[in-house]
């Protein structure tokens, strides 16, 4: 059903990935995401809808391989197909003729704010995007972005391509030079943390799209809960942008630290096994006695 | 009139049908009690036997272990495939999730001759069935079957179908179906208000339970255990059936769980023979009312802090107060929240002319089972706000029987 037509390599570890899906590319809207199962008992991975091209009943997706999911999907060759794939999910981006826009992304983030800016192209906005990297081995979408918006600003953390530094730090000189009307940011959490600060003084509304963990995106478990204005939301159903000045950042930081930075996979279990029984015992002297 | 048919809320014969299996008739007994409920194997593994409650032998602590019996008629009572239902044609319905209520529901509308669609929105039907009740206590292969039984009854599944995103009310209208029943049922957890939830190593238990049992391979298993069970020890705090669920799952992946909680044993939610068995196991169940967790520089849970409640006379009977002594910490690596379950938002979000509850359920008319949209029903835990299996079942068949005088 669901079937790989294109892949291409972009970056380091980054492919764009081209998948036949009438449905949901006829209703797919900018900021909304599938979940992908690329095998057979593989996990569920939530993904941006890139791109979605009504007339060829395609969506494109982009997938950074870091964990066994992803490369699994990632391994996929053009012609096969995708196990399972759900779709749309989430709320569409909040998206209207508001004036000059800064839409700020980091690392994976750029994928998911290139139909963004997209759609408030399409609404009569002036676009301004920023793009973190950390070198220009993982930059991505440069093109792209450079055709929908109207100057795109490219920083990397160590300086191997256009400007040395950080993103927030770009977004605070050009708040600095201009009449913003409105911030989008998605990218990690101290960007989005930093961005909050810097638009929350000068009164300026922001969005930010957050990525906590996800299992199945319908809504069903609670995993990807957030803490928004004291209230504990959904990413998957609410989501997954919220307002920025809203967002509790510590809490978030605490939960993804918690789901994804460490993981007991590589220390030996605390649980001690079971030691071994009667049967064992006379089994090990039944095989002594053979020698 | 015997003292248990009040108590099952699907009305089954239980002496009718414990008198054929007397007789050694186990064929009779299983179509006894099809002619009330569709799924035998499923309720006599995991219902909550409110019909034991009602026993006459109750009062003896000993009631007529009804559950087992219905088991035992369903597994050894089936003679042949159902026949074929070909007289399809009818009008169309189509029911929005493939939980207990959905599946009930379209048993009884493909039975009366309607061309029954269900959809659902996760990878495999079966709703909480599958996705939260563990493998010990339902066999997916039991489950399976029962599908394959509906279908068999003409009975069309279509899954990775969410409701409001990818299909949409006009566009089932548009397709010819003359009614739509909502039995999307009640699955995400209420949110709790204990600080340090927020931790890691902490779950809500239909988050551990989708978790583990969306996995279908060892070495995922494997790896789910490790990241999620960070080590010896296991606090639950909270009651239920899901509470239990969880805690039973962890001993099984070589934990030691303690399942803490606000009250009496009896008032567990849970039915005698669980907690029996939960105690053989090895799962220590105490009255103590948890006050926060406790967690590490890197943010991962360490224990819980609990005050110890103390039995006082009050003026109608005993009741539980905390007590003046110091808190105690209760040393826990992993966390499980079992606070109760409420409809998630997302229908409401899509359809915000739907009318709801103060609770948080959908509200349907009692008299005609319709929501506040026109020819769109509901059934199941959506309206209810959450209950057991059997009673998921029983709504589904009401709200089957309502749609059909509906379309008449």
């Amino acid at each position: 059903m669901y079937k790989i037509i294109h892949k291409q390599v972009i970056a380091q570890d980054i492919k764009k990935i081209d998948i036949t899906a009438p449905v949901i590319a006829s209703r797919a809207l900018p900021g909304q995401f599938v979940m992908v199962t690329p095998v057979l008992g593989e996990h569920n991975i939530p993904m941006a809808i890139v791109d979605s091209d009504e007339r060829r009943s395609v969506i494109s997706l982009i997938v950074h391989e870091v964990g066994p999911a992803t490369r699994k999907l990632g391994d996929l060759s053009i012609g096969e197909s995708l196990y399972q794939m759900v779709g749309p999910l989430g709320r569409a981006a909040q998206m209207d003729k508001y004036g000059l826009v800064i839409c700020v992304a980091t690392g994976i983030g750029a994928a998911q704010i290139l139909p963004v800016c997209r759609g408030l192209k399409k609404k009569g906005n002036k676009v301004i995007g920023i793009v973190g990297a950390k070198s220009k081995k993982v930059l991505m979408l440069e093109s792209q972005m450079r055709v929908v918006c109207d100057e795109v600003f490219i920083t990397t953390n160590d300086g191997s391509y256009e400007r040395r530094g950080l993103a927030s730090d770009l977004l605070k000189e050009l708040l600095n030079r201009y009449t913003v009307h409105r911030v989008y940011a998605i990218g990690s959490v101290e960007m989005m943390q930093a961005a909050a600060r810097m638009t929350k003084a000068k009164n300026i509304p922001l969005r930010v799209t957050l990525n906590p963990y996800m299992v199945n995106g319908l809504g069903l478990c609670g995993s990807c809960r957030v803490k928004i204005d004291g209230k504990h939301l959904l990413a998957c159903t609410d989501g997954p942008e919220f307002d920025g000045h809203m967002v509790d950042y510590q809490d978030l930081s605490q939960r993804m630290n918690a789901l994804e930075s460490r993981s007991w996979e590589n220390q030996p279990h605390p649980i001690v096994p079971r030691r071994p029984g009667f049967a064992a015992l006379v089994k090990s002297l039944w095989v002594s006695a053979k020698k | 009139m015997a003292a248990c048919l009040p108590g099952c809320p699907l009305g089954i014969d239980i002496p009718g049908f414990i008198r054929f299996l007397r007789e050694g008739d186990t064929v009779l007994a299983l179509e006894r009690i099809k002619q009330e409920n569709p799924f035998p194997a499923i309720c006599g593994r995991i219902c909550p036997a409110p019909c034991e409650q009602a026993c006459v032998f109750q009062s003896d602590g000993n009631p007529i272990s009804i559950r087992g019996l219905e088991r035992f008629a369903a597994d050894f009572g089936q003679s042949k495939a159902e026949k074929l239902s070909l007289a399809l044609g009818g009008k169309k319905v189509a029911i929005i999730g493939a939980g207990p209520a959905g599946m009930s529901a379209s048993y009884y509308l493909a039975k009366m001759n309607f061309s029954v669609t269900i959809f659902e929105a996760a990878h495999e039907p079966g709703g909480f069935l599958r996705y939260t009740v563990p493998e010990f206590r339902l066999p997916q292969k039991v489950l399976d079957e029962q599908f394959s039984q509906l279908k068999r009854w003409g009975v069309e599944i279509q899954t990775d179908v969410v409701f409001g995103r990818t299909m949409m009310t006009d566009e089932l209208f548009m397709r010819g179906f003359s009614a739509i029943l909502l039995a999307t049922g009640a699955g995400l957890p209420i949110f709790s208000d204990l600080p340090g939830s927020s931790l890691g190593g902490v779950f809500y238990d239909k988050e551990f339970l989708y978790r583990l049992q969306a996995i279908k391979k060892e070495d995922a298993l494997q790896a789910a255990r490790r990241q999620m069970i960070g080590g010896p020890n296991t606090v639950v705090i909270g009651c239920g059936q899901s509470a239990f669920d969880a805690a039973r799952l962890i001993v099984r992946l070589g934990g030691k769980v303690q399942v803490i909680f606000e009250g009496f044993e009896e008032q567990a939610g849970v039915d005698h023979d669980i907690l029996k068995e939960s105690r053989e196991e090895g799962i220590e169940i105490h009255s103590i009312k948890a006050l926060e967790m406790v967690g590490d520089a890197a943010g991962f849970v360490q224990g819980v802090k609990c005050r110890k409640l103390d039995i006082v006379d009050g003026k109608n009977g005993l009741k539980l107060e905390p007590s003046q002594d110091k808190s105690v910490i209760l040393e826990a690596q992993t966390v499980i929240i079992a606070n109760g379950q409420r409809p998630n938002d997302l229908l409401k979000n899509y359809l915000p002319q739907l009318k709801w509850d103060n609770d948080g359920s959908l509200w349907a008319d009692a008299q005609s089972g319709m929501t506040s949209i026109d020819k769109v029903f509901g059934c199941g835990s959506v309206v209810t706000g959450g209950g057991s299996v059997v009673d998921a079942i029983a709504g589904g068949k009401a709200a089957a029987q309502k749609i059909i005088e509906y379309l008449k």
